[in-house]
Parts: structure tokens; C-alpha cells; sequence
């Protein structure tokens, strides 16, 4: 949770970022990865920019609301069974489930699904992983 | 039942302060006859989360609904604050 405020120009806004984490399938990063049954993703969390200003700056910083704006952007492991065995090498084992991959996308829609009934519309970025 | 003991402002959202719990006192109501082991058992428990509570950074507040997205806020419809809240 951060809150400030800001100048572009001459024009003072409030900026604020705020981070909700997801109470489903929480866990430290090595230990909680993936999906679950429930088509919840492993430390899942939602972070909204929000800008709010009014129409004439008249100074102080108690913006009213008169404009405000908001962009979600949200953030989950990889919507798939996957886990890494910890060991003592730099990179721990990677394991995946033995399903096909028609139940993976089945879980995948799932999810998507459930994103979209929850967030509207969205893009997807994706990290590039090698093994 | 905890209570929040200290707090710091980190800002304004609409007029609405936000705050950061800075400490929190827990209240117990614990039950007569515990062992010695029980007991200290029970301090460590209550010491762990009064940790979690300090050291965490969770926030608050009374006028405006950190919980929900402005979009959702929006969209939601009206019912009591406590219906609307959003325990994510």
C-alpha cells in the first residue's frame, strides 16, 4: 500500500498502488506453485493503480474524487500442476503432472474463466521459462 | 479479541485515511487449569500471531474500501459494508 501525491505539469493527483493477495493457495514460493482444484493459482494477487484529482487544484491534498481512475493488474503461477522438489542445486527439480493435456486445458479454462467473471476483460503476459 | 494499538496514517484516499497497524494487544480469554506446558504453548501462539499482526504490514480503513477495486466498487450492488467487503 502506497499512497502520494503526485505532479505532472503543474497538476497534483493522488497515486495511489495497492496490493491485494489472494487468501487461496498462499504459500511461500517454493513450497505453493500452480493450480488447484478450485482453479485457484498459487500466490495470487491483485495490485490497482489508482489516480484521483479534481478539476481545479486549489492546493491542499485531500483530493475529492472528481476524477478518478483505476487499472488492475494481477499476478498468479503458471495456471498448471506443477511443483519443484527442493534440493541443493541452483535449479530445484521441476515435476508436472502425468494428466494430458486435455485435462490441463480444462483446468486452464477454468481459470481463465474465473478471471474473467472476476476482472472483465484482460490480457495475459507470459514469462519465458527454459529448463 | 485484538485490538489495535498503534497505528500510522500512510495517506488519503478520497478524503478517507488509510492506515498501517503498527502493534496490536491480544485479549484471551483462556481457560482456568492449564498445565504449565499448556501455557507456554499458549504465550507462544499468542506471541506468533501478535508478531504476524506487527511485522506483516496490513492496513485499514474506516471510510473507504480498500478491499475492493474501484472497479468493483462500482459495479457492486448496494448492501451493508459488511456484505461488501471483500476478505481476499
Amino acid at each position: 500500500m502506497s499512497i502520494i501525491t503526485a505532479h505532472i505539469r503543474g497538476q497534483s493527483f493522488a497515486f495511489a498502488l495497492i496490493s491485494r493477495r489472494n487468501r487461496h493457495r498462499a504459500g511461500t514460493r517454493y513450497f505453493s506453485r500452480g493450480i488447484d482444484k478450485d482453479g485457484n493459482v498459487s500466490n495470487f494477487v491483485e495490485t490497482e493503480q489508482l489516480i484521483v484529482y479534481d478539476e481545479h487544484t486549489a492546493g491542499g491534498y485531500q483530493f475529492m474524487g472528481q476524477h478518478q481512475l483505476s487499472f488492475v493488474q494481477t499476478r498468479g503461477s503458471i495456471p498448471i500442476f506443477w511443483a519443484q522438489v527442493i534440493n541443493m542445486r541452483y535449479t530445484p527439480r521441476l515435476w508436472m503432472d502425468d494428466g494430458d493435456n486435455s485435462v490441463r486445458l480444462l483446468y486452464l479454462d477454468y481459470h481463465n474463466s474465473m478471471q474473467m467473471t472476476k476482472f472483465g476483460i484482460f490480457s495475459v503476459n507470459g514469462n519465458e521459462v527454459s529448463f | 479479541m485484538i485490538v489495535i494499538t498503534d497505528r500510522e496514517v500512510v495517506g488519503n484516499i478520497k478524503n478517507a485515511e488509510v492506515c498501517r497497524i503498527k502493534s496490536v494487544s491480544i485479549e484471551t480469554i483462556t481457560q482456568q487449569n492449564m498445565t504449565r506446558q499448556q501455557q507456554k504453548t499458549e504465550q507462544l501462539f499468542l506471541q506468533r500471531l501478535k508478531d504476524h499482526f506487527e511485522s506483516n504490514n496490513l492496513y485499514y480503513s474506516y471510510d473507504y474500501d480498500i478491499t475492493q477495486s474501484l472497479q468493483r466498487q462500482i459495479n457492486a450492488p448496494a448492501a451493508p459494508r459488511w456484505k461488501k467487503v471483500n476478505f481476499y
